[in-house]
């Protein structure tokens, strides 16, 4: 019973082991592919992310082209009812899942440890298994179009019965509850750990009330993942078991109920509408008070405002569901809630506007998007009142009203905002700015494109015309506004050309001009007192944080008449990145054999159970491996900095992706 | 919960173990981990609930319910929580042997559980409540079939515990992974005790 | 047999003994004999009487449930974080699952 104490004894009191399974020896290179498919650094976490949504972003946006190329005109056959059903449900699946979701987890990532001073986040291995569980999903998801005959075809809530074997005889079905549950749980592991690092890592004296307000938006955003994510894992779970295992969970000929699939999809649904925004939000409460030259206003009313958001979108679920036949008390009732959601989202706005009144506004591309990430969210918020009224809702539901209403809110309250923090974060990620003249001409593309997309919408609405119908006869008067709006979609993909083009030639550009400096902006966060590029060790020591933007004060003093004065060079008192002996969590190769496993599963659910059987051994040795392989490296050694205790991780692993494994199996 | 957490405290010296909140990441992602799971078992419970009576012309669940079988398996389950909580105990003094065999009894009463579970099962669908028999018997075999597999999943973890101790890696410094799995055991639990409240007990109306 | 330890120190001030552990479980037991007596209405008769049976059995419940998440889960002496956690996430579960059970005419059949 006698063992050596190691100097970085484990919480699981495992010995290390470097090839726990005879392969895969732990990767020590720095640099190349093995280092990015190894990576256990949320920067490079979050970079790939990044990466890999707007990928994603563009197999959506083209699914939006061919939707909107066969609406241009009345009476078109470019393409078949069946391929429109087909695409616009992974239209809709894959700009929800795989691109806003992750490109927020991108800045979540990259943004949560810089803002609260810390080195890394709770759990570095399992950051990197969330990215290549989500990545190993979505592409899952994707193969349908190839080994599964087609897409999904039941929309992107997948009512049933049209789930169901009967309407949907295709695998679509099956690669959608299948990616999704796969996607589920790489961002339910994501959710935690980004809730234990908010919670456990922050720098000395960083309160949880100085917190920057994305900070506390994404924490937010975390805390509804956590719990709604496992309501969605169940109804894909009884969808899954009812089309391949033949349960009754959604027959109503066998007395089931279909509404009890609305009803779980939507308890996650409405949530998820917040998921998506809040990132956005927080987004967008840095770039304002940075181009006012103003603190935020009102820092207290907005934190709690989205704490107030996060917790009122559990009450509001069935207001997608009023035409169902819910009853007049759940009507009455869901209506009200819905009506009082938009107390706590207006006093968001009213900050944001009192944060600009009256400051030095300096329109940056990453401003202007923010500002027209406020008044597009604004027209959205205020389609989305009418819709509490039961009444009006019942005529809008299933037109182009709806469809109107809620790209306004996701594109134009979340896209744009996530656009502005890729202008406004990308000195700071990559040590170069992107250039601000074709930065504005992507804003302004993408601003009109998207009005000129989806502000018709509302008009064919109203004028009745339906969602998910692949075409219209003549003569409706649906014509010219349709024709307007695939005209503004080609703006919107020529604006995200211009992003790409912008993206590649800023960088080749890069060379001749200086660099960015630690905080380009003059900025508010501690992500702004390193170098630009962060080093890979972040902070080169903890900051001491002493006010809310305690960044700022290091910089600039009120005097006794109420003004600011500088008191610092940025220079004095950035840091300069040139601390050497930070010990990091050392990579791992197992959170990406793990990732590639489950995908396995889940062709094998579909096709054959023996799949199963290779992706359980895949993904059952790499938890096995995963605990027997230290968190820190003994060979890469430096001191005892780290804290990360094996046994509970693999737990919460085992757990977490267990039981929704388990349950596919 | 914001303003409870906001008492960070202070004293930690270089040592960056000390948490702000004072718990350890470990801890903390377990519990976070159980209250995400508690959407997840309401989730199947409603459906049970809302499809107890769908039997649609054949037998339904609560037609066969063995109560007196299932209070047996119910109290070997409550009571392995006791073998749980005096494991950890031992561990936390370093008694190992004591420990190690408090594991086994758990693990041991898990598996009599499971046990039971399948014997239930068996018995139903020998009286004719097979997996698609009926939305009320599909709702049944789901919540309780993923109750058994925490089961599971914890007797694996019990076992994993039970073997690292017994090659002497697992020691009195990893009192908090055994709390940690122990955590998860009693969980299990209690997602029981209301289930055998909710489910097997509350008789049709 | 207390020799203080690293890791037991955040969580070493009175912690019950295994008697109080058992002593617990003493208790559990008793009650879940309760629970099933519930079960022999033929011999104890007022649990024919619906409202008694419901309110004996949840009331039974609940305190199980607090007795175990309390005690063996240490909630009672661990951090309020924990507990306001794990208790956001059951109420919010009980919540949302509730309106939807009575959105479905589950209490109040027509």
């Amino acid at each position: 019973m006698t063992i050596t104490e190691e100097p970085l004894a484990l919480g699981s009191g495992v010995t290390f082991a470097q090839r726990p399974l005879g392969v895969l020896t732990r990767p020590q290179a720095q640099g190349g592919w093995k280092d990015w498919v190894s990576t256990v650094d949320h920067k490079k976490i979050g970079i790939m992310y990044g990466v890999a949504a707007m990928f994603f972003f563009v197999v959506g946006g083209l699914e939006a082209l061919l939707i909107r190329t066969q609406l241009a005109f009345p009476d078109q056959g470019f393409i078949s009812a069946d391929l429109y059903n087909q695409i616009f449900t992974m239209h809709g699946v894959t700009m929800v899942f795989l691109f806003i979701m992750p490109l927020a987890a991108a800045f979540a990532n990259y943004l949560i440890p810089l803002q609260i001073g810390a080195r890394d986040v709770a759990f570095p291995r399992l950051n990197a298994l969330s990215f290549w569980v989500w990545l190993s999903g979505a592409i899952f998801l994707n193969t349908s179009w190839i080994v599964g005959g087609g897409g999904a075809n039941c929309g992107w809530f997948c009512y049933s019965p049209n789930s169901g074997i009967v309407f949907s005889p295709t695998h679509g079905v099956d690669f959608y509850a299948v990616g999704l549950l796969i996607t589920g749980i790489a961002s339910l592991v994501s959710a935690v750990n980004l809730i234990v690092t908010c919670l456990n890592m922050r720098a000395p004296g960083m309160d949880l009330m100085r917190m920057p307000v994305l900070t506390w938006m994404l924490l937010v955003t975390q805390f509804l993942l956590a719990f709604a994510l496992p309501v969605i894992t169940v109804a894909l779970l009884l969808l899954l078991f009812d089309r391949t295992f033949d349960s009754q969970f959604f027959d109503p000929d066998a007395g089931a109920d279909p509404l009890l699939w609305q009803h779980l999809f939507w308890i996650f649904g409405h949530p998820e509408v917040y998921i998506i925004i809040l990132p956005s939000f927080g987004i967008i409460s840095e770039i304002i008070p940075t181009f006012s030259r103003k603190p935020i206003f009102g820092y207290t009313a907005m934190v709690f405002s989205g704490i107030a958001i996060g917790f009122m979108g559990w009450g509001v679920w069935a207001h997608h569901m009023f035409v169902s036949g819910i009853g007049p008390i759940s009507v009455a009732a869901f209506s009200m809630a819905t009506m009082f959601i938009a107390v706590p989202t207006g006093v968001k706005i009213l900050n944001w506007l009192t944060t600009m009144w009256g400051g030095k506004l300096h329109f940056t591309t990453a401003m202007l998007f923010a500002t027209g990430t406020v008044a597009m969210f604004t027209i959205g918020g205020l389609s989305g009142v009418t819709h509490s009224l039961a009444p009006a809702d019942t005529q809008q539901t299933d037109t182009y009203y709806i469809v109107a209403h809620f790209h306004y809110v996701i594109f134009g309250g979340g896209v744009l905002g996530l656009f502005g923090g890729a202008y406004f974060w990308w000195p700071k990620v990559f040590g170069h700015f992107l250039n601000e003249k074709r930065g504005k001409i992507n804003f302004w593309l993408m601003l009109i494109g998207f009005n000129l997309t989806f502000g018709p919408m509302h008009v064919l609405g109203l004028q009745g015309m339906s969602r998910r119908i692949d075409t219209y006869s003549a003569g409706y008067g649906f014509e010219f506004w349709n024709l307007m709006a695939t005209i503004g979609s080609y703006l919107i993909a020529i604006s995200v050309v211009v992003f790409f083009y912008n993206v590649w030639k800023s960088k080749k550009e890069a060379v001749d001009l200086p660099p960015p400096g630690p905080d380009p902006w003059d900025a508010r966060s501690l992500e702004w007192s390193i170098p630009s590029p962060t080093p890979e060790h972040n902070f080169d020591e903890l900051p001491q944080v002493e006010s809310f933007d305690h960044w700022w004060f290091q910089k600039y003093d009120i005097d006794d008449e109420g003004k600011v004065v500088r008191i610092a060079n940025t220079d004095d008192v950035a840091q300069d990145g040139s601390a050497t002996d930070v010990h990091l969590p050392s990579p791992s190769y197992w959170p990406l054999v793990l990732a590639i496993g489950l995908p396995l599963i889940g062709y094998g659910i579909i096709f054959n159970l023996w799949l199963c059987v290779l992706g359980g051994l895949l993904t059952g040795g790499a938890i096995y491996a995963w605990v027997l392989e230290p968190v820190d490296d003994p060979d890469a050694g430096h001191g005892h900095d780290d804290h990360h205790d094996e046994a509970a991780e693999l737990a919460a692993v085992a757990s977490g992706a267990g039981s929704d494994n388990e349950g596919e199996g | 919960m914001s303003t409870a957490t906001a008492t960070a405290d202070t004293h930690h010296d270089h040592d960056s173990h000390a948490t702000n909140t004072g718990i350890s990441n470990n801890k903390l992602a377990m519990w976070l981990f159980l209250s995400t799971e508690c959407l997840l078992f309401g989730a199947l419970i409603s459906t049970y609930l809302l499809y107890k009576t769908r039997g649609n012309g054949d037998v339904l669940p609560t037609d066969i319910f063995d109560i007196p079988f299932t209070s047996v398996s119910s109290f070997v389950l409550l009571m392995s929580s006791l073998t749980m909580v005096l494991a950890l105990s031992a561990v936390t003094r370093g008694e190992m042997d004591r420990g190690k065999a408090w594991l086994l009894v758990t693990a041991m009463l898990g598996g009599v559980f499971i046990g039971g579970q399948v014997y239930e099962f068996t018995s139903f669908y020998r009286e004719g409540l097979g997996y698609t028999t009926n939305p009320a018997a599909s709702a049944f075999y789901t919540l309780t079939g993923f109750h058994g597999v925490h089961v599971s999943l914890g007797i694996l973890m019990l076992m994993s515990l039970w073997v690292a101790a017994q090659q002497g890696k697992l020691t009195q410094k990893n009192t908090e992974t055994v709390e940690i799995v122990g955590l998860y055991w009693h969980f299990v639990d209690i997602v029981w005790i209301f289930i055998f409240t909710v489910i097997y007990l509350i008789p049709p109306a | 047999m207390s020799e203080a330890t690293a890791v037991s120190e955040t969580h070493d001030d009175h912690h019950p003994s295994d008697w109080d552990y058992v002593k617990i479980a003493g208790i559990l037991a008793v009650l879940t004999t309760i629970e099933v007596l519930t079960y022999f209405e033929s011999v104890f008769t007022f649990f024919e009487t619906r409202w008694i049976l419901l309110t004996t059995l949840f009331v039974l419940m609940v305190v199980k449930f607090w007795l175990v998440a309390r005690m063996f889960m240490h909630l009672k002496q661990d951090k309020p974080i924990l507990s306001q956690s794990f208790a956001a996430g059951l109420a919010l579960a009980t919540g949302v699952y509730l309106v939807t059970l009575f959105a479905f005419d589950f209490f109040f059949s027509a």
